[in-house]
C-alpha cells in the first residue's frame, strides 16, 4: 500500500470534492467508501442517514467532513470506523474491507488501525491517565504498553500528569490524553469528532495544533469532523456532507 | 496478572459506590444460609462429640416392656462394662399433691460417661436405704411443684420415699426425648419396691455400654450392625452415640431445613436485586464500556473485564457472608449458650460454609449474566451520540444459556443437599414458577398498558405512558415488588401458622387427662372411680402395648423408603391396639372391618396416610415385634384419623385375638368440664398409685415450648430474608426513580410542580403495586400453605386480612419510601442538573 501524504495538498487549500482530484487514480486510497448507504431503524420508521456515499482519503490526507447538524457527518466517521455496518455498499480502510467482518474482527481491526478523538474526550473516569492510554495497547497483548504509554503521553506534553485521573484533569488536558490514546498504538487513520468542540478557542487551537503536528509526524490520515469552518480550513480538503448525501 | 483481573482491580480502586444493595442483598443472602447450616452443623457435631455423656454409654440398647433375654444380656455384656437404666413415667405424690415424673432407675454404673451433679454436697450414695427407706433424687422443678424440699418424703406408687438431693446436672437427661415430667432418680432395687413394673406397662429398658477397648464412632456402629444382625428378632433399638439426642436432632434437622429454604429464597431475590444492581452498573458504565469498544477491545474482552469486577465485589460480599456463618457458633454460645439444651461445639464449619460460598457464587454469576450481557448490545456509535441508549433486549443465547445452566447447577447442589428430594424439588419449582410468572404477568401488564385509551387527566395520562415508554422501569420494578410482597405474604402467613399452633390450646373436645399403664383387672374400677369425679363427662379407653415395625413386605423397616411424612412409623416403637369395631373417631376409607368374632390370622388397621406413606395396601403384610415376638400380619383395611382430635388414635389397630392374650395395660381418656382438674387428679393417683397421669395442658405446653423455640429460630431467618426483599425492593425503586429524574428536572422547567410531579409517580407505582401486591397476595398463600403442609407439617392457616394487610401495608411502605427519596430529588434546582447536561 502507498503511504505519502498527497502532494498537492497543503494546509489552506479547500478542495470540495469527495475523491481528490489531483490524486493519481493509481495511488491506493487509505478510505475508500463506494455506493455506501445506511439506514437506521427507528421508532418511527428507518431512518436514511447516508445514501449513496462514495468518497476516499489517501494516507497522510487530512480531510475536513464540514455539514448541518443531523446531514450525516458523524455517522460516516462511526460507519469508517466500523461502528455502525452499513446498509448497502463498501468501504475499505487501511487495506481492510469492513462490510464482511464480524463485530470482534473489527474491534481487532480499530485496535490495530483507527483511532479516534471525542468531542467529549471519552477517557474511563476510573483509569488515570497513563492506564486510559496503555489499555488498548495491553489488549492487544504488547509487552511495553505502559513505557508505551508514557511516551504518548509525553509526545502530548502531559509527562507530569500520568497518574492522575480525568476528573483531576482539565478539558484541554483530557483531550491531550485522549489523542495520545488515539495515536498510541500507532494508528494510521485518525478520526476526530468535533475534538475542540468543549473547549474554549485558545485550549482549541492548541489541541488542533497538537493534532495536526502528530498525525504530520506519524504520517496518518485525518478524518476531521467540524461544524467550524476556520477549522476545516486548515485541512488538506473538504467533504460537505448535506442530507446524507457527498457534495459533488 | 490477567487483564480482566487487572482492569477489574483498576476500577475498583474507586471503591466500592454504587455496589451496596448489591453487596447487602449477597452478603444476607450467603449469612443467611452460612450462619443457619453452620449452626446446625455445631449442634450436629456437639452431639456427637457429646455423645458419651449425653447417650451415657458407647451403645445403648433399649427394649419397651421386656427385660434383655439372658442370650441378649449375655451379648451386651460381652461388649463392654454395662450400666442398666430403666425409665418410666409415674405420679409423685406428696402432702395430698400429686405430679407427673419421669422415672429413671440405674444400677451402681450409672452414668458410664459424664458426672451426674446434685445441688447440695451429698455424703454417700444418694440411692441408699436409710432407716429402711430408699433415696431418690429428684429435679427441683419437682420440688416446687409439689412444695417440697431435700429431706422430705415422696410416694411413688405404693412406695414411700426420701427425697436425698436436688439434681443439678443429668449427663444424659437429652436422650429419653420429650419429657413431659420432672426427673426422678432411683435405683433399681428401689422402683422395684415401687409395684409399678407390671406386665404391659410402659417402661424401657436400656442397656448403655461403655466399650472394651476401641471406643471411636466407627467401632460402636460396627457393634450396632452386629446387634442387629445377630438378633433380628429382638425388636431392640440399638444405637450408637451419633444418635444420642433422641429426637432432637430431628427437630434440629427440620428446623435447618425450613429455615435453608426460607435463606434460598432470600438469596434467590437477592439474585433479583443483584440483577438490578449489575443492570445499573451496566448503565453507569455505558460510556466506559462505549469507549471500550471504539479502542477496538473486544466483546469478550469487555464482558470479561466487568464480569470479573463483579465477580470480585461479589467475593467480597460472599466473604462476609461467610465470616457471619463461621462466627456464628461460637455467638451462639457465648450469648445463648447456657440457654440451650443441646451442646454447640465452637469450631469453624467447613461444609456449610462451602454449600453457602458456593450457592453465593453460582447465584452471583446467574444473575449477574444477564445484565452483563447487555454489555454486546453496547456499540461505540453511542459515543457520537447523545440520545438515550437503550441497552435492553435479549441477551444472546449463549449468556442465556450460561445463566440457565448455573441456576440448574444451584437447584441441583440445593437439590441433593437435602434427604427429601420431592419436596425441595416442589419447592425450588415453586420458586423458579413464581419468577417466571411474575415476568409474565409483567410484560402483560406492560403491553397492556399500551393498548389502553390514553386519560384525559395529564397525571393518569403520563403515568399510565410512564409504564411503557422507552427507559420504562415497570418490568425490574414489578419484579422486585411482586417477588418482596410475595416473600412478606409468605411469611405473615407461616409466622401466624407457627403461632396459632402454639396458641391452639386444646381441642373442644379433647381430654383432660391421658392415663397410661390401667391394669385390665383394675379397668372397671378405675373407670367408675373416674366417672364418680365431679366435672368427669366422658371416659374413653382402650388397650396399649408397644410395639415396632420390622418389616413391610419382607423388606426390613430400616431399608424401606418411606415419603418424609410417615417415616416416624417406622422408628421406634409405636402405641398398638387391638378392637373389635372400629375406633370412635375413625373412618373406615378402603377394605372392610374384620367381624366382631374374627378367629382367622393375624389383620390390622392402618392409617391411610401412612400406609400410602411406607407402600403398604390391603393384602400387604407387615411384621410387628411385639414384646420381643414377632407378629406378621395382614392389611385388612385403611382407616383415616383426625390425629389433632386428641382422642385416642393408633397407627395400627389389630383383630382383638392376635393381641389380647399378650400382656398389656389400658389407655384411659378422661373429659371434663367445669371440673377441679388438679383435684381430680390428686384423687385418682392416690386412689390408683401406679397408674400414670398426663394431665393434656402439660404436655401441650412442653409441646408449645418447642414451637416457641422453633418460632424464634424462624423468625430470626425471616428478618434476615425480609431485610434482603426491602433492600431489592429499594434498589429496584431508587433505580427506577431516579432514572426518571432527568426527565422530572425537564419537567419542572416548564412548568411542572413538584406535587404533580409525585402525584403522577404515586399513580404509576401505585398501579404496579396493586398488580405486586394482588400476586403477592396469591403466591404467598400457597407458599405459606406448601411451607406448612409439606415442610413445617402443620395445618395451614389463612388469613385475609392478615394477607391482605401485609401486601398493601408493605407496598404503600415500600412505595412511600421509593417517593420521599424521590420528593428529596425533586428538591434540587433543574439549573445545576441541566447545566451538567
Amino acid at each position: 500500500m502507498l503511504d505519502f501524504p498527497p502532494k498537492h495538498a497543503h494546509l489552506g487549500q479547500i478542495v470540495t470534492s469527495p475523491i481528490s482530484p489531483a490524486i493519481s487514480p493509481a495511488i491506493t486510497p487509505a478510505i475508500t467508501m463506494t455506493g455506501v448507504d445506511l439506514t437506521l431503524p427507528s421508532r418511527a420508521g428507518d431512518v436514511n442517514i447516508l445514501k449513496n456515499v462514495s468518497m476516499a482519503a489517501y494516507a497522510g490526507e487530512a480531510v475536513g467532513i464540514v455539514g448541518p447538524s443531523g446531514s450525516g457527518k458523524t455517522s460516516l466517521l462511526m460507519v469508517i470506523a466500523g461502528l455502525e455496518p452499513v446498509t448497502r455498499g463498501q468501504i475499505t480502510v487501511a487495506g481492510h474491507t469492513l462490510h464482511d467482518k464480524r463485530e470482534d474482527q473489527l474491534a481487532r481491526f480499530r485496535r490495530d488501525h483507527v483511532g479516534i478523538v471525542f468531542q467529549s474526550f471519552h477517557l474511563i473516569p476510573t483509569l488515570t491517565a497513563i492506564e486510559n492510554v496503555a489499555i488498548p495497547l495491553e489488549f492487544r497483548g504488547e509487552a511495553n504498553a505502559t513505557a508505551r504509554a508514557a511516551q504518548g503521553l509525553e509526545r502530548v506534553g502531559l509527562s507530569h500528569r500520568l497518574t492522575h485521573y480525568p476528573g483531576q484533569l482539565s478539558g484541554g488536558e483530557q483531550q491531550r490524553v485522549a489523542i495520545a490514546r488515539a495515536l498510541a498504538s500507532g494508528a494510521r487513520i485518525l478520526l476526530a469528532d468535533e475534538p475542540t468542540g468543549n473547549l474554549d478557542q485558545e485550549t482549541g487551537n492548541a489541541i488542533m495544533a497538537l493534532l495536526f503536528e502528530l498525525k504530520q509526524h506519524e504520517g496518518a490520515t485525518l478524518l476531521l469532523v467540524t461544524h467550524d469552518d476556520r477549522l476545516a480550513s486548515k485541512c488538506d480538503r473538504i467533504i460537505r456532507v448535506r442530507d446524507g448525501h457527498v457534495a459533488a | 496478572m490477567n487483564l480482566w483481573l487487572r482492569y477489574a482491580l483498576l476500577n475498583l480502586r474507586s471503591g466500592l459506590r454504587g455496589f451496596w444493595i448489591f453487596l447487602t442483598c449477597l452478603t444476607l443472602g450467603v449469612a443467611a444460609i452460612a450462619i443457619i447450616g453452620s449452626l446446625g452443623a455445631a449442634v450436629d457435631r456437639g452431639l456427637t462429640e457429646q455423645g458419651q455423656p449425653l447417650m451415657g454409654g458407647d451403645i445403648e440398647f433399649s427394649i419397651i416392656q421386656r427385660q434383655a433375654t439372658p442370650e441378649e444380656l449375655a451379648y451386651v455384656k460381652s461388649k463392654g462394662t454395662v450400666s442398666e437404666v430403666t425409665t418410666m413415667r409415674a405420679m409423685a405424690t406428696s402432702n395430698g399433691r400429686s405430679t407427673l415424673v419421669e422415672i429413671k432407675a440405674a444400677d451402681r454404673n450409672y452414668p458410664l460417661y459424664g458426672t451426674l451433679a446434685f445441688e447440695q454436697p451429698v455424703s454417700g450414695n444418694v440411692f441408699d436405704m436409710q432407716d429402711g427407706i430408699h433415696g431418690v433424687a429428684v429435679d427441683p422443678l419437682l420440688l416446687g411443684r409439689l412444695n417440697l424440699k431435700v429431706g422430705d418424703p415422696l410416694k411413688i406408687g405404693s412406695t414411700s420415699f426420701r427425697i436425698a438431693a436436688a439434681i443439678k446436672t443429668e449427663p444424659d437427661r437429652i436422650s429419653d426425648g420429650i419429657v413431659l415430667g420432672p426427673r426422678l432418680l432411683m435405683s433399681h432395687e428401689a422402683l422395684n419396691t415401687t409395684g409399678l413394673i407390671q406386665p404391659g406397662s410402659l417402661i424401657t429398658w436400656r442397656y448403655r455400654v461403655r466399650l472394651d477397648g476401641d471406643t471411636r464412632l466407627p467401632a460402636a456402629k460396627a457393634v450396632v450392625e452386629e446387634a442387629n444382625q445377630k438378633f433380628p428378632a429382638s425388636g431392640w433399638r440399638v444405637r450408637a452415640r451419633d444418635n444420642a439426642a433422641n429426637g432432637a436432632e430431628r427437630f434440629v434437622e427440620r428446623l435447618q431445613y425450613f429455615m435453608t429454604l426460607v435463606s434460598v429464597a432470600a438469596l434467590t431475590i437477592g439474585g433479583a436485586g443483584i440483577a438490578n444492581a449489575v443492570a445499573a452498573f451496566v448503565n453507569r458504565r455505558l460510556g466506559t464500556i462505549a469507549t471500550l469498544k471504539c479502542l477496538g477491545i473486544s466483546n469478550r474482552d469487555v464482558f470479561g473485564m466487568f464480569l470479573t469486577e463483579i465477580i470480585l465485589v461479589g467475593l467480597i460480599g460472599i466473604a462476609i457472608g461467610l465470616a457471619a456463618g463461621a462466627a456464628s457458633p461460637w455467638i451462639l454460645s457465648a450469648v445463648a449458650g447456657y440457654l440451650l439444651p443441646i451442646p454447640v461445639s465452637t469450631r469453624i464449619e467447613w461444609v456449610p460454609l462451602a454449600f453457602a460460598a458456593i450457592l453465593g457464587f453460582i447465584v452471583t454469576l446467574a444473575f449477574a449474566i444477564w445484565p452483563l450481557a447487555r454489555i454486546s448490545h453496547v456499540s461505540g456509535a453511542a459515543l457520537f451520540r447523545t440520545a438515550i441508549v437503550d441497552v435492553r433486549g435479549r441477551p444472546a443465547w449463549g449468556y442465556i444459556a450460561a445463566s440457565l445452566a448455573l441456576l440448574g447447577m444451584a437447584c441441583l447442589i440445593i437439590l441433593f443437599s437435602f434427604d427429601n428430594m420431592r419436596i425441595t424439588a416442589m419447592y425450588l419449582g415453586g420458586l423458579i414458577g413464581s419468577f417466571v410468572a411474575l415476568a409474565i404477568l409483567a410484560w402483560t401488564i406492560i403491553k397492556l398498558a399500551s393498548f389502553l385509551p390514553r386519560p384525559k387527566n395529564v397525571l393518569w395520562r403520563h403515568a399510565l405512558t410512564s409504564l411503557y415508554r422507552p427507559g420504562a422501569t415497570s418490568l425490574p420494578v414489578i419484579m422486585a415488588l411482586g417477588l418482596g410482597l410475595t416473600l412478606f405474604v409468605t411469611l405473615a402467613l407461616t409466622d401466624q401458622t407457627i403461632s396459632r399452633e402454639l396458641r391452639a390450646g386444646i381441642p373442644d373436645k379433647a381430654p383432660a387427662f391421658f392415663f397410661l399403664d390401667v391394669r385390665n383387672d383394675e379397668l372397671p374400677a378405675f373407670k367408675t372411680a373416674a366417672e364418680a369425679q365431679q366435672g368427669v363427662t366422658g371416659i374413653n379407653n382402650a388397650p396399649m402395648m408397644r410395639g415396632r415395625i420390622v418389616k413391610v413386605k419382607d423388606v426390613a423397616a430400616e431399608k424401606v423408603t418411606a415419603d418424609p411424612e410417615a417415616q416416624w412409623a417406622l422408628r421406634g416403637d409405636r402405641g398398638l391396639t387391638y378392637a373389635a369395631t372400629l375406633p370412635e373417631g375413625s373412618k373406615l376409607v378402603e377394605g372392610e372391618w374384620w367381624v366382631k368374632d374374627y378367629d382367622g390370622p393375624p389383620l390390622v388397621s392402618m392409617v391411610d396416610e401412612i400406609a400410602r406413606g411406607i407402600g403398604v395396601k390391603i393384602g400387604d403384610k407387615i411384621t410387628v415385634n411385639v414384646l420381643g415376638r414377632d407378629v406378621e400380619a395382614t392389611v385388612a383395611n385403611l382407616r383415616e384419623v383426625n390425629w389433632r382430635s386428641m382422642g385416642i388414635n393408633f397407627v395400627m389397630v389389630f383383630d382383638p385375638k392376635t393381641l389380647q392374650a399378650a400382656p398389656h395395660s389400658h389407655l384411659v381418656t378422661v373429659e371434663m368440664q367445669n371440673g377441679d382438674e388438679a383435684q381430680f387428679l390428686n384423687r385418682m393417683a392416690e386412689a390408683y398409685p401406679s397408674v400414670t397421669a398426663v394431665r393434656v395442658k402439660d404436655a401441650l405446653a412442653t409441646i408449645s415450648d418447642l414451637f416457641s423455640k422453633m418460632l424464634g429460630a424462624v423468625r430470626g431467618a425471616n428478618a434476615l430474608t425480609l431485610l434482603t426483599g426491602i433492600l431489592v425492593l429499594s434498589g429496584a425503586l431508587a433505580a427506577g426513580l431516579s432514572a426518571r429524574s432527568y426527565e422530572a428536572v425537564v419537567l419542572k422547567t416548564y412548568g411542572a410542580t413538584r406535587g404533580q410531579l409525585l402525584t403522577a409517580f404515586v399513580i404509576e407505582y401505585g398501579l404496579l403495586g396493586l398488580v405486586a401486591a394482588a400476586f403477592g397476595l396469591i403466591v404467598g398463600s400457597l407458599g405459606a400453605w406448601y411451607l406448612a403442609t409439606f415442610i413445617l407439617e402443620l395445618p395451614w392457616v389463612f388469613s385475609l386480612p392478615l394477607a391482605l394487610t401485609t401486601a398493601v401495608m408493605a407496598m404503600v411502605l415500600t412505595i412511600g419510601a421509593g417517593l420521599i427519596t424521590t420528593a428529596r430529588a425533586l428538591s434540587v434546582k433543574p439549573s445545576g442538573y441541566l447545566r451538567n447536561e
